[in-house]
């Protein structure tokens, strides 16, 4: 089985592109086009946004983009490679190796510890002793990043907060050193505080130059970005670049609200 | 009572594959065991039915003419109990028949057809062709069991004489067709009858059958009868002194029955058997989708408890839900038993040659219906009782502690392996309460096939022990000589070559022992018997010994050391008992004693049969064949008993053969199902679990194998476990039954190969079928869980 052939990307350059994505759901013979003929780029080292009203297709795009669900039309290049037309096992592993993920409700496996959630992530990609040596210490390395001590990453998810939970999947996501770390909401069910944690955790890691492609609601959780996608009607109808206000936080967020208004959000 | 129906329903249709399984399994327990519970309550009774069609006599009495009196007749005339008498005409013999492909021994009794009788009477079957010169009928189990067919020649040993038919027809005899003795009764027609009974005078038997006012009179009917004229008739003796004729033989209502149902009545137990083990598989896994189900639907159910719903209600959906299913399932397979009827009658048809044609018994349509539906209601409430506890806020969070993994099994940083096995090994070992049922489950099922192969092997393919077992003492070769000649055909048996042993025996002398009915047999020296007759003790080795059954033992209240008085033709004796021997002949009213003893009673006693050993158990017939041609008048009869037993015998390991395969195949079947049924309800409960991971980067071929090696090792160790089970208890189990049947000691081998072969393919089978089951991964779409 032949694994999906991904070139390195240069910072700065495009790492997903879609052309004329579509993508209909049909329930009881009623169609629903979620995303129609959508055209995007996904740049390496940027920390995208996509945002849009309830029902508008963010998470749909997310999917997507990351091979985890198929478009009904279009083409996905990943770094130059199309992989719509990736078979299932292909896809699989095409994401162990290339995406990470963060999910809303986070979604970690509930009969492991936090350690081995990561772990279970990891030694997809390496299973010798030195490997999994290697992954543990990554994982270990990853945990202390995002403020996990040794004991808590031992415990079970049902026994640890709803932000410590996010974090380790956050950890989960990142093992393998993704190319594009996708958050779907990632702080829909925490608390502020927590929430604030986690967005931290991602900012920080897009700092050291992770692609990040995160889908939000929330004004606070956008303001990380530095693009943000406007969908609308299945289709991107604004793109704020927020990166020339780096280091002016009250201009980037004058400039995200205005755009915002512009939206009709 | 709508509202908890419909929540079943809607239970039923939200898992439909389940339920069908469910079914499955309902319907196989209720088939094999409304099948048990008909061939064990009704096959007897079928055989009750055919000899009232037949008007089947109670008792029969046949009898070397010279023999019969009319004190006799007069008793039989005048008793109380009897209600109708016929004195018939016939000839009876030792004789050696075809059948099944080998010569075996069988007691022939011969009648014309043109003598009238009411009692047992002559029913042709269909086909049945005119009895022209040279035509015989023979019992139908000569067809089914014998595998004889009309038109073919039929070349028998009869008295002294090789005689060789045509079969014109078979006869649905309900009286003389005991494939457990062998016992036969034929028809020839008046020319041909008047012609044998001419030239073989010795055969000529007076036939009496009597018909009593209840049936269950006949075993007390045939005991008087036999005490009065059997055991201490002094004609008889003479006459076995003098090499006369002296046939005489009992045959009572009870054993005929016996005969053509014992087999069955051991086939049925084990069928009941074996339907309680899948039953307590089915309420195993009942169990099981019952707490699935509740873990499964938490929420919804917090819902229902929230709107109003009492958890009696709840609960009484969940078991309207297993209950209905269980009646559907329980309705199919007794609607199934009636459908695999005639083929099950066919099967059964080759040991008792009877036709069981049973009609809808509601009898153990219900005792099967209340059995399987009612522990299923138990165990069902049992399992629901648990929703008592359970709030609606408890629920509505799915806070009732279904997980509480306090253990981190395998630590993947420090664990050695692949993710696939890893993760396996950890939901193994995290779900300890489900492996051991899975384990319990299959261990059950593998134990009965391991043990049913072992069965199979031991009657049908290596059946020495078999035969040694049943058959008791066994020559290679029997030579039936004229008593006043037997030291003499003794002398040169013994010199020829290729011969290891000979010796004198008489079977089956009828005598009283203190004063009840009684079978011995003699021989010069017991220690040279070979048979597995002694188990505790020792042969008599002294003129004042004997041994005796455990049945006799157990009759007369006597044990080893004890003393007792044996007698005949008025002359009694006491003798010493010293050791207790197993036999299932003569219905276990048997003693041995030596030459020297049996002269105590019978002063002129001569043996009437040489038992021959030879080197060479294949050179039985040749060897045979030079006896009766140099010795000539002096041999009655020569017969290869040991290839004669074996070849009568394998017709059990056929039945065995068709029972074990039975047996496999619904092993096979239940393992299937509870696989089913139990990886199915473990992908719907962790479809989250295997979300998360597809969405990770599992592919579908490493959760399939995740799944199987979650269960593989389980699987293996149990039916490992089960496997050996049924090895090691075989010895154990084969003694009990045979107990039952009056043997006490049995030497039956397990078969290693047969239950190393099974485990060997049970295994893998069991991994094939969960990666098949398993295979539902592939529908567990990471972006359907992302989007829940």
């Amino acid at each position: 089985m032949s694994q999906p052939r991904i070139q390195p990307i240069e910072p700065g350059q495009p790492v997903i592109t879609t052309q004329k994505l579509s993508k209909t759901f049909s329930t009881e013979g009623v169609q629903q086009h979620v995303l129609r003929n959508l055209d995007l780029q996904i740049r390496s080292g940027d920390f995208t946004v996509i945002m849009g009203a309830s029902g508008a297709g963010k998470s749909t795009l997310l999917y997507a983009l990351s091979g985890m669900d198929r478009p009904t039309l279009g083409q996905v290049t990943f770094a130059g490679r199309d992989i719509v037309g990736l078979s299932e096992s292909e896809l699989a592993r095409f994401r162990r190796r290339h995406c990470g993920f963060v999910f809303q409700q986070i979604y970690l496996l509930d009969n492991m510890s936090l350690m081995d959630n990561a772990m279970a992530a990891g030694l997809l990609l390496g299973q010798g002793r030195k490997a999994r040596a290697a992954i543990a210490a990554r994982a270990a390395n990853l945990f202390d990043q995002v403020g996990i001590d040794a004991a808590t990453r031992a415990k079970f998810p049902a026994q640890v907060s709803g932000g410590e939970a996010q974090r380790a999947a956050t950890v989960r996501g990142l093992i393998n050193q993704p190319q594009v770390l996708f958050a779907d909401e990632p702080t829909g069910a925490l608390d502020q505080t927590s929430g604030t944690a986690v967005l931290d955790v991602l900012t920080g890691v897009s700092r050291q130059g992770q692609t990040v492609v995160m889908v939000t609601h929330d004004l606070k959780s956008a303001k990380r970005g530095n693009r943000i996608a406007y969908l609308r009607d299945g289709q991107i109808v604004g793109d704020l670049d927020l990166g020339e206000y780096q280091g002016d936080d009250a201009a980037r967020d004058a400039q995200l609200r205005s755009f915002l208004v512009e939206m009709g959000w | 009572m709508r509202r908890t129906l419909m929540l079943a329903w809607a239970n039923i249709r939200g898992a439909k594959g389940a339920a069908a399984g469910l079914l499955g399994v309902a319907a196989l327990a209720a088939l094999v065991l409304n099948l048990g519970l008909m061939m064990l309550l009704d096959y007897g009774k079928a055989f009750d039915r055919q000899a009232d069609r037949a008007n089947a006599p109670h008792f029969a009495v046949s009898e070397s003419r010279h023999l019969w009196t009319e004190e006799q007749a007069t008793w039989l005339a005048d008793h109380p109990d009897v209600t109708q008498v016929e004195i018939l005409e016939a000839l009876t013999s030792e004789a050696t028949i075809p059948y099944n492909g080998a010569e075996v021994p069988a007691t022939l009794i011969i009648m014309s057809v043109d003598t009238p009788h009411s009692l047992d009477r002559l029913i042709p079957m269909d086909g049945a062709q005119p009895l022209g010169d040279g035509d015989i009928y023979l019992p139908y189990m000569d067809k089914v069991g014998g595998g004889l067919a009309i038109g073919d020649a039929f070349t028998m040993t009869f008295g002294t004489q090789k005689l060789t038919y045509r079969i014109a027809g078979f006869t649905n005899e309900a009286y003389f067709s005991s494939p457990a003795d062998n016992i036969q009764l034929a028809y020839l027609n008046q020319a041909t009858f008047t012609a044998l009974e001419a030239a073989l005078p010795a055969t000529q038997v007076t036939l009496a059958l009597a018909s009593l006012t209840d049936r269950d009179l006949g075993d007390q009917f045939t005991q008087d009868f036999s005490k009065l004229f059997v055991y201490d008739n002094p004609a008889v003796a003479e006459a076995q002194a003098a090499g006369e004729p002296s046939f005489i033989s009992t045959y009572r209502y009870s054993t005929a029955r016996y005969g053509r149902t014992f087999m069955v009545d051991i086939l049925s137990a084990i069928m009941v058997v074996f339907a309680g083990l899948i039953l307590v598989v089915a309420l195993i896994v009942i169990r099981f989708r019952v707490r699935n189900s509740i873990e499964e639907q938490m929420a919804n159910l917090g819902a229902l408890k929230a709107v109003g719903y009492t958890s009696g209600q709840i609960a009484w959906g969940i078991v309207a839900q297993f209950a209905g299913l269980t009646l559907v399932g329980v309705g199919a397979g007794i609607g199934l038993t009636y459908a695999a009827l005639p083929a099950v009658s066919k099967a059964l048809e080759g040991q008792s040659s009877m036709i069981w044609t049973a009609g809808f018994d509601i009898t153990t349509s219900a005792v099967t219906l209340a059995a399987v539906v009612g522990t299923v209601l138990l165990v069902t409430l049992a399992a629901a009782a648990r929703l008592r506890r359970l709030t609606p806020l408890t629920a509505l969070r799915a806070g009732l502690a279904v997980h509480s993994f306090r253990r981190n099994n395998l630590p993947l940083d420090r664990s050695h392996g692949s993710p696939t096995w890893l993760l396996g090994a950890k939901t193994a070992l995290q779900a300890k309460g489900q492996m051991i049922m899975v384990a319990l489950i299959v261990a059950v099922v593998s134990f009965m096939p391991s043990f049913a192969l072992s069965c199979y092997y031991d009657t049908a393919v290596n059946n020495e022990e078999f035969v040694r077992t049943i058959a008791g003492e066994m020559p290679d070769a029997l030579v039936q000589v004229k008593p006043a000649q037997g030291e003499a055909v003794l002398a040169d048996v013994q010199t020829r070559p290729g011969v290891r042993k000979a010796f004198g025996y008489s079977r089956s002398m009828a005598m009283l022992i203190d004063g009840n009915p009684v079978w011995a047999f003699a021989t010069e020296d017991q220690e040279q018997l070979e048979g597995r007759l002694l188990y505790e003790g020792r042969y008599a080795r002294h003129e004042n010994e004997l041994v005796m059954t455990p049945v006799l033992a157990s009759t007369l209240d006597k044990t080893i050391g004890d003393t007792v008085t044996l007698s005949l033709g008025g002359e009694g004796a006491d003798y010493l008992v010293t050791g207790l021997i197993q036999s299932m002949n003569e219905y276990g009213m048997l003693v041995g004693l030596n030459t020297d003893g049996i002269k105590r009673v019978l002063p002129s006693y001569q043996f009437d049969e040489v038992f021959v050993y030879l080197d060479d158990i294949d050179q039985a017939e040749p060897f045979l064949d030079a006896v009766a041609a140099d010795l000539g008048e002096a041999v009655v009869a020569t017969l290869p008993m040991w290839t004669m037993a074996q070849a009568q015998l394998r017709a059990y390991g056929d039945l065995f053969g068709v029972v074990a395969t039975a047996i496999l195949v619904i092993a096979i079947v239940v393992v299937v199902l509870v696989l089913y049924l139990v990886l199915g309800a473990t992908i719907l409960r962790r479809r989250r679990s295997f979300g998360i991971q597809k969405a990770l980067g599992y592919t579908s071929g490493q959760l399939m194998r995740q799944i199987a090696f979650t269960y593989m090792p389980v699987i293996a160790a149990a039916v490992l476990a089960g496997a050996l089970a049924g090895y090691l208890a075989f010895g154990s189990m084969m003694g009990g039954i045979f107990r039952w049947l009056g043997i006490v000691s049995v030497h039956m081998q397990p078969w290693a190969a047969g239950s190393a072969v099974l485990a060997l393919v049970l295994v893998p089978f069991a991994f094939a079928v969960a990666m098949l089951v398993a295979r539902r991964i592939r529908r567990v779409s990471a972006y359907a869980l992302a989007t829940e």
